[in-house]
């Protein structure tokens, strides 16, 4: 039930956002990043319809592999493309935030295939996350949304995830039961943070230092999302929660930034 | 067992013949047919292994592979018209084409296979596979000519606009795998949204 309920709140968030973009398009606003935005809301919408039809056709039956996957990608390749379109050309993140982006991401796929055993999947997965990442890092670099100590500590928190993830593998309860919390508590206390700040900058003028909401509201997006792949039961419905704030954030974020 | 070579040979050859007498958008429309029903037989090719090397069985494949296989396959051709003609082209024809040539053929093979005697079955069946083809990849081919209108056609672009399809086909394929309402619902999905692209696409060109 907790998997149904996070596709039903994504597909109720998801024909809310398409109906918005549809005003926003009709209104004459054609900029390239809304139409890339909703693609990656249509693909949310299917994605999310898929799974809901297949869970209530072959309840019990794993889903070998199926187009939602595809359908996830697409999701992570329009998001990338919509921020990198969305920002000004010739911006880039320092070589070293590329690679930590890279290391997190390489991290982050190994333990999805020790969880999963999906090789092939999970670094397709890999491949189109980091893209997205990649772009979000350089927006966030760019537009300095997050302060140079706050990236620096949230790459800590990166660091401690991974490693204590990790550690569960080697552990028995109730240590790893104790790591997993300590876990979904970075996870979720990152997420808040990211939110707090998403939502404030929506309410600021555009040409404030720290108030690109865009990056912010993709930044609770994609963190939500790491949140979600890392989680399972309570929390993946926690996770999926966010994950619907993330849509409506950036949703908003478009719209602040087309003066809508 | 069915011969499938034997029956794109048989209706293929007539319309090759064809080519030779006619010019123009018919002469790109058969064409573009013809590419259709081959990457039809390709794919089932395609799929007969991946069916074999997964062990899936022949109802998982279909359900699971065969729409991102068939809607890869629909996608070559429809590049390929692409990169051939010039901007201002529409693509919706080639697309149109490639589309009712691809469920032609696969009509064709599935009335060898399982007869014709049913009328209603047959109906339901041309409404629905056959529009469903055509409209999964009519949808790409008005994304791609929006695309390259707004000078992103690029591969997120093409990624993303084949992955709806093949989510949409592959929604259709999960609905009518098992009996019931979902079959319904399934059948009457591609002429739903069939009508929608058509008032999108209507919408578009009174635009343009």
């Amino acid at each position: 039930m907790p998997e149904y309920s996070v596709s039903i709140i994504w597909i109720l968030v998801n024909l809310v956002i398409l109906a918005g973009l549809i005003r926003l398009i009709k209104q004459d606003v054609r900029a390239v990043p809304v139409i890339f935005f909703g693609f990656g809301s249509l693909c949310i919408l299917f994605s999310s319809l898929y799974w809901i039809v297949y869970a209530l056709l072959r309840p019990d039956v794993r889903m070998p592999f199926a187009a939602n996957e595809i359908a996830e990608w697409a999701i992570f390749l329009s998001f990338g493309a919509s921020l990198k379109a969305a920002s000004e050309p010739g911006g880039r993140a320092s070589r070293r935030e590329i690679l930590s982006v890279i290391l997190f991401i390489v991290a982050n796929v190994a333990l999805w295939i020790a969880w999963s055993g999906e090789w092939l999947q999970d670094i397709a997965t890999g491949i189109v996350f980091g893209y997205y990442v990649a772009a979000l890092a350089v927006r966030m670099n760019r537009t300095e949304a997050v302060s140079l100590p706050v990236r620096r500590l949230w790459g800590l928190v990166c660091i401690l995830l991974v490693a204590g993830q990790a550690a569960t593998f080697f552990t028995q309860p109730p240590l790893k039961d104790g790591l997993d919390l300590f876990c979904y508590a970075l996870l979720l206390l990152t997420e808040l943070y990211l939110v707090i700040k998403a939502v404030g900058s929506l309410s600021q003028k555009k040409t404030e230092v720290g108030t690109d909401s865009m990056s912010l509201s993709f930044a609770v997006h994609a963190w939500g999302t790491v949140f979600l792949y890392m989680s399972a039961d309570a929390f993946y419905t926690i996770a999926g929660f966010f994950v619907s704030l993330g849509y409506l954030l950036m949703y908003l974020s478009f719209r602040r930034e087309e003066g809508t | 067992m069915i011969y499938a070579e034997n029956i794109l040979i048989c209706i293929a050859v007539p319309l090759i013949i064809s080519l030779l007498f006619i010019h123009g958008e018919a002469r790109r429309f058969v064409s573009a047919f013809l590419l259709g029903m081959m990457m039809c037989l390709i794919s089932a090719y395609i799929d007969g292994f991946l069916e074999l090397a997964t062990g899936m069985g022949a109802d998982d494949t279909s359900v699971f592979l065969a729409p991102v296989m068939e809607e890869l396959l629909k996608l070559m051709p429809l590049l390929l018209f692409i990169f051939l003609f010039p901007l201002e082209q529409s693509f919706v024809m080639p697309a149109a084409a490639i589309g009712a040539g691809f469920a032609t053929f696969e009509n064709c093979c599935y009335i060898l296979t399982s007869g014709a005697g049913n009328l209603t079955y047959i109906l339901i069946r041309g409404l629905a596979v056959g529009v469903m083809h055509i409209v999964s990849i009519l949808a790409l081919s008005i994304w791609f000519m929006i695309a390259r209108r707004l000078r992103i056609f690029s591969l997120p672009a093409v990624a993303v606009g084949l992955s709806i399809a093949m989510i949409f086909h592959a929604l259709y394929n999960l609905l009518v795998s098992e009996p019931g309402w979902s079959t319904e619902v399934g059948f009457a999905m591609p002429l739903v949204v069939s009508v929608l692209l058509y008032h999108l696409y209507r919408g578009l060109m009174k635009k343009s």
